[in-house]
């Protein structure tokens, strides 16, 4: 399995996680917890964002996973 | 739910998607040692186990008031009210410190009775002893009992924010903190009601209701604990029996159960994996060397 297909997989489990988790905060009614939530994630996500453009190449390329 | 654990969540998001970025660049990166690139399989893993486990926050409320609700129709009757029993226990303590304490006052009243009065203090101070530690320990559980419902939930998040650091650094102190989370929030809220039980098998009642026939005679006229002394002993010793048993040795051996069971469930959590061996991802030198025994090289 390439690289980037995992890569895809992994981004797909992810957002169906986030997805129910921000559904069973909203049926909650609990709003206070969703703006905390993005609050936190967006930036760590950012940072991830330029790590993984910083080194772009290694994790972009197809090669096979051993 | 509240604005903390919001934050955890978030947080947990952010944890794992490290450790999954970081997973493929220990993979990818042109690393020569093996036991470094063997991390990045590893990492990957770790992250995508970490987004299970935060996927299962809701469930596990969900499981927790199954199982309560469940017992409490089952079982029925200690079961259904857990403040009440808690109630029953204090105000059972409370009376038997207070009887008997009333018991010495009003024999050593009379100073005819002093060496009487003497005996019956230093054969009653132990019983004094136990019967306030018990008090002291039902009210910590009490106090935890009304903090829990609003703490477990951020535990078990917070365990998981320990589980999804990356490298595995938290992951003992993570499982830990999701398997005591669950066990206290299940296993807490029986126990009073689980002691209540155990007295009623136990015949506390009946082991209470000698000294309480004992305290009225008293009270009404203290010369006759003469003739009451021969069965002190054996009345003391019945009601300590039920008593320490039921409040003072239970509790004890209660909340030990509890920690073992957590002790047990956060190594199926996964807190006694440690990080991964060569092995465990390097088959390639097993398969060849198969390859050379079977093909002839």
């Amino acid at each position: 399995m390439s690289l980037s297909s995992l890569n895809a997989r992994f981004l797909a489990l992810a957002a169906t996680t986030l997805a129910i988790t921000l559904i069973a905060l909203y049926t909650s009614g609990d709003g206070q917890a969703i703006v905390a939530l993005l609050k936190i994630l967006l930036p760590m996500l950012a940072i991830i964002g330029v790590l993984l453009l910083l080194t772009r190449h290694y994790w972009l390329d197809a090669r096979r996973v051993r | 739910m509240s604005e903390l654990i919001g934050t955890l969540l978030g947080l947990i998001y952010g944890l794992a998607a490290l450790t999954w970025s970081l997973g493929i660049l220990f993979q990818t990166m042109p690393v020569p040692r093996k036991e470094i690139r063997v991390w990045g399989p590893c990492l990957m893993m770790d992250s995508v186990i970490s987004l299970f486990a935060l996927g299962s926050v809701s469930l596990v409320q969900i499981l927790v008031h199954w199982v309560s609700d469940m017992v409490n129709q089952s079982i029925g009757s200690p079961f259904n009210n857990p403040s009440a029993a808690m109630a029953t226990i204090l105000s059972q303590l409370t009376m038997l410190d207070t009887a008997l304490l009333l018991l010495i006052s009003a024999v050593s009243a009379m100073v005819v009775l002093a060496p009487v009065a003497s005996a019956l203090s230093s054969m009653f101070s132990q019983a004094l002893a136990l019967i306030t530690t018990a008090i002291v320990l039902w009210l910590i559980i009490q106090w935890i009992l009304i903090v829990l419902p609003g703490v477990w939930v951020t535990a078990y998040t917070l365990g998981i924010v320990f589980f999804a650091i990356p490298f595995r650094i938290g992951r003992r102190l993570g499982t830990l903190l999701m398997a005591f989370s669950i066990t206290l929030a299940i296993g807490l809220p029986l126990m009073p009601s689980m002691a209540i039980w155990l007295e009623g098998n136990f015949g506390y009642e009946n082991s209470l209701r000698p000294l309480q026939d004992l305290l009225s005679q008293v009270q009404q006229n203290p010369l006759a604990i003469v003739k009451l002394i021969a069965t002190l002993p054996s009345i003391l010793g019945n009601l300590l029996v039920a008593m320490v048993i039921a409040l003072v040795i239970f509790p004890f051996a209660y909340i030990f159960i509890l920690s073992v069971l957590a002790r047990s469930l956060s190594n199926v959590l996964g807190g006694a994996a440690s990080g991964p061996t060569l092995s465990s991802f390097t088959i390639a030198p097993a398969r060849e060397i198969g390859s050379s025994l079977s093909g002839g090289g």
